[in-house]
């Protein structure tokens, strides 16, 4: 008999419970009395200053606003307006866009230009190995200036021709700087720069193979047993080819 | 309040390629389709600078240079044909598609502005490339040329494949670009004759401006006339279904959102046209539906939308977690529960996962497991405050800032960023950041602003050595004089970096100091603040590339001396409007960081608050248990408290004992001598 009345009893006991935590009946439950309602003030604080308030729990409840029942009263999980961004955009400024074809229109004509002045050329072919390597940066300069930025998943397990053009004869500065990470744990990321000097003849196509090459066992070995190593190579190989 | 979430939670999930194609990669999310939930009523537009407009393509320079080499005998004097430009058009399009897009742009020129070209221009090839010249110019951010080419090529006719991929880039540099309506303006000419995906294309752009403008009329009538033939269809018909919900127009929202969502009600070529980001908006338009749904107190359509989002969607999170929030507000515990371990189970890192967090103790709370709720808020606050009080610490440190946004940006490991905050808050951190289109478009201007400062010095160095070419002919480039890698530029930037390692090394140390102030931190950081303003000043005062300026005049050396001198002034007016560029990414950056601190903020204060709630469950529990005992009514924990059963997790089994033991069971060695 006593076991029944508990079976009875069972389901009462847990729906008064549920009524407890239900969002929309907050305001007749223990959430409208003292801690949850300083709570609300600080939510209503942040407003004006989130990033400096120190104290979470606030002071006491703003009021209520006209209307507002438990029906309608929103979520208090939703997020607040402040939360997202506001939608605007920040115009460049002014003179960005003239810049912007200024510069590269004078570019143009210089690159058609040396076409047109110099008859050395160089060409610089890339190679990478290493299947646990991804590329996250890669560029290739050329004294001064980058001639070629690595599109985003770049990748040349073929040799690929990243820059042909042509040169003055004489000195220049070839620069590769390659950022890549392990594929097998990303946290274990390289950066690495180089230069080579090289020589172009007159009327002459110089071939720069650069073979870029990750054996490095960091990502797999070092977390296991905090030993690992990185082994980082850039070959170039530069010969005249015609 | 609830609406005005709804637009913003609407807006916020546009599609990148609703706006931007090439934002589409570098950002989350992007939030410019609708103004704010709190600013919709009276809506911001920034005031715009006066923008000096011109779509002149400085082909005139080049033409000039061409004379002067013709002049000196340097021009070229193979004749040109349609065979080699056809040739020339074959090896530039490699090169465009394998990223080399600025070799590709200096021999179109070289083609384009040749006296040579003239007689080719209306051909086919010609307008190849012309089309491919301004198209790559305008890839680059180079917009202006690149209207001064691709409009060029507006005068055809509209069936012309060379005046309809020129329409489609110049629409998508109207998507891209702050000034969508100078591109807009451009396509004027684009008339009743023309195409359907070319109108359409048209029509979307016009709607988009109207938008930007805010002018939500003109954008539906413009987005109404988007054919289901073209590239945009989807977007148009989920933008107006945004527009129909911010104007509380539920009825006809959720009409235009099943127009998308919807196969059955989708026209049938709209899927062909519209490519991969077809489905990215259906995906949109159900969790619009979800959304609108879920407004109106409908819960389980609300349910049934989410549930349509399909499992290798993005925003399967997202659908998930609202799904989640939805069972919870119908009361139904068990139905949020269930998407809450959905959610759980995917294993991925994505931005609602503070939330997620918060909503699954609420789940709990609400149906009275008062001590695994508590355990949850608990293990909240302990995870989440470190990640807090990080966010605004970074928030005053600018490279600690970029460095973390640029992390989330390239899909790297916000671990290995180096931002002095421990592994696990850096990873959180760049969880939960959720970056908006604006800061998408800030930072690839600079990207942009960058990449042709480069260029632009390597153009000098250029300039410098054909002089001297043309001064002396036998001669060699020499070689540098400066080390290699210790140009000025080098040493400012490994100060640089030195410096931000410092900031980082002291945001440890005050980690490490758990708050507790330091004199010797203090003045620590009073060290490197002047050490700051040393390096800023040396940026500052590093030397442009003066090259040595010979006498300007008509003759090639002439006009080689006047883009140097251009090119110096250039490359100067760069340096300042680079600062101005940067400190936009870097406010924009910043609010990322605030808006982030104000939610966990939120999320924090709610999960104390549900610590107090577990209390006073536990002590309300213990009351009703007493009056139950007290009217002779056994509390549900005391019922069974013998049987074993109640005490098995729900991966065992138990098997009672059943009365099967053999009493003349052989156990060996009895009587046995």
């Amino acid at each position: 008999m006593r076991i029944r009345y508990a079976f009875l009893g069972a389901p009462l006991l847990m729906l008064s419970f549920v009524a407890l935590a239900q969002p929309k009946r907050a305001a007749k439950e223990p959430e409208e009395k003292a801690a949850p309602a300083k709570a609300e003030k600080a939510e209503s604080k942040s407003d004006s200053a989130p990033a400096g308030a120190n104290d979470d729990l606030g002071g006491p409840p703003p009021p209520k606003a006209a209307g507002e029942s438990a029906a309608n009263k929103a979520s208090p999980l939703n997020p607040e307006a402040n939360e997202f961004a506001d939608g605007g955009t920040q115009p460049p400024p002014a003179e960005y866009d003239k810049l912007l074809g200024d510069i590269a229109t004078l570019r143009s004509r210089v690159s058609a230009l040396t076409t047109t002045l110099f008859a050395s050329k160089v060409r610089v072919v890339v190679e990478t190995r290493g299947a646990d390597a991804r590329i996250s940066n890669f560029t290739v300069t050329l004294d001064d200036g980058v001639v070629f930025s690595a599109p985003e998943r770049f990748s040349a397990e073929d040799e690929r021709t990243v820059y042909e053009h042509s040169v003055a004869p004489g000195h220049h500065v070839l620069g590769v700087d390659i950022e890549r990470f392990d594929t097998r744990n990303k946290e274990y990321r390289t950066w690495q720069s180089s230069r080579f000097s090289v020589v172009v003849p007159e009327s002459k196509l110089v071939d720069a193979h650069l073979v870029i090459q990750d054996s490095s066992d960091m990502g797999k070995d070092f977390p296991d047993d905090q030993d690992g190593e990185y082994d980082l190579r850039v070959r170039l190989r530069a010969r005249v080819s015609q | 309040m609830r609406g005005a979430l709804l637009v913003a939670l609407l807006a916020w999930g546009v599609p990148a390629r609703a706006q931007a194609p090439k934002a589409a990669a570098a950002t989350t999310a992007s939030s410019t389709a609708a103004p704010p939930a709190q600013e919709s009523a009276a809506p911001a537009v920034p005031e715009k600078p006066a923008s000096v407009d011109s779509t002149d393509t400085r082909g005139a320079s080049m033409r000039a240079y061409q004379e002067a080499l013709d002049k000196q005998k340097l021009a070229a004097s193979v004749p040109l044909s349609l065979g080699r430009i056809r040739d020339e058009l074959g090896v530039i399009e490699e090169k465009v598609s394998s990223g080399r897009r600025d070799e590709a742009i200096g021999d179109l020129v070289y083609i384009v502005e040749s006296p040579r070209f003239e007689p080719f221009k209306t051909s086919d090839e010609g307008r190849a490339a012309i089309y491919w010249l301004g198209d790559a110019l305008g890839r680059g951010g180079a917009y202006q040329p690149a209207r001064g080419y691709l409009t060029q090529l507006l005068a055809g006719s509209p069936s012309d494949i060379w005046y309809r991929r020129a329409v489609h880039s110049l629409v998508d540099f109207g998507l891209e670009s702050d000034e969508p309506e100078l591109m807009l303006g451009d396509l004027k000419g684009v008339g009743p004759g023309a195409p359907d995906e070319v109108s359409g294309d048209v029509a979307y752009l016009t709607g988009r401006v109207a938008e930007f403008q805010k002018k939500p009329d003109e954008a539906l009538h413009a987005y109404a006339t988007v054919s289901e033939k073209s590239r945009f269809w989807a977007q148009a018909t989920y933008l107006s279904g945004v527009i129909a919900v911010e104007r509380k127009d539920f009825k006809q929202g959720e009409a235009l959102f099943c127009k998308v969502a919807d196969p059955k009600q989708t026209p049938k070529r709209a899927a062909l046209f519209g490519g991969m980001d077809f489905f990215r908006v259906r995906d949109l338009a159900r969790l619009g539906l979800g959304r609108v749904a879920h407004e109106q107190y409908r819960f389980d359509d609300a349910r049934y939308y989410y549930y349509l989002v399909p499992h290798d969607s993005d925003n399967l999170p997202e659908a998930l977690y609202e799904t989640a929030t939805t069972r919870y507000e119908a009361k139904d515990y068990d139905g949020a529960r269930e998407a809450i371990d959905d959610l759980r189970r995917l294993k991925l890192e994505h931005g609602y996962q503070d939330e997620a967090y918060i909503l699954d103790a609420y789940i709990d709370l609400a149906t009275c497991r008062f001590p695994r709720a508590d355990a949850k808020l608990n293990a909240f606050l302990k995870r989440y405050d470190p990640v807090r009080d990080a966010a605004r610490q970074l928030s005053t440190d600018d490279t600690a800032i970029q460095k973390l946004v640029g992390a989330v940006r390239s899909n790297a490991d916000p671990a290995s960023a180096g931002l002095g905050v421990s592994e696990e808050t850096a990873r959180s951190l760049g969880a939960l950041v959720r970056m908006d289109a604006a800061y998408g478009r800030a930072a690839r201007r600079l990207a942009e602003l960058d990449h042709q400062q480069s260029g632009l010095r390597r153009a000098m160095g250029d300039l410098d050595n054909a002089s001297e070419r043309l001064a002396s002919p036998k001669s060699l480039r020499p070689q540098s004089s400066e080390a290699l890698g210790q140009t000025e530029l080098d040493k400012v930037e490994r100060i640089e970096s030195q410096i931000a390692e410092l900031k980082r090394l002291l945001r440890e140390a005050e980690r490490a100091s758990n708050g507790k102030s330091s004199t010797e931190l203090d003045a620590l950081k009073k060290e490197l603040e002047a050490l700051q303003i040393r390096a800023r000043a040396a940026r500052a005062a590093l030397p442009s590339k003066v090259g040595a300026v010979g006498q300007k005049g008509e003759d090639l050396p002439g006009l080689l001396a006047a883009d140097r001198e251009r090119a110096t002034r250039l490359y100067n007016e760069a340096q300042k409007l680079r600062v101005a560029v940067e400190a936009q990414e870097l406010t924009l950056a910043k609010d990322t960081l605030t808006r982030l601190d104000r939610r966990l903020s939120r999320l924090l204060r709610r999960a104390r608050l549900g610590r107090i709630e577990t209390v006073l469950g536990k002590k309300r529990s213990l009351e009703i248990e007493v009056e139950a005992l007290s009217q002779g009514l056994l509390p549900q924990t005391i019922i069974d408290s013998l049987d074993a059963a109640r005490y098995l997790g729900d991966d065992e089994e138990y098997w009672p004992f059943e009365g099967e033991d053999w009493s003349d069971e052989y156990v060996g060695g009895e009587n046995l001598k």
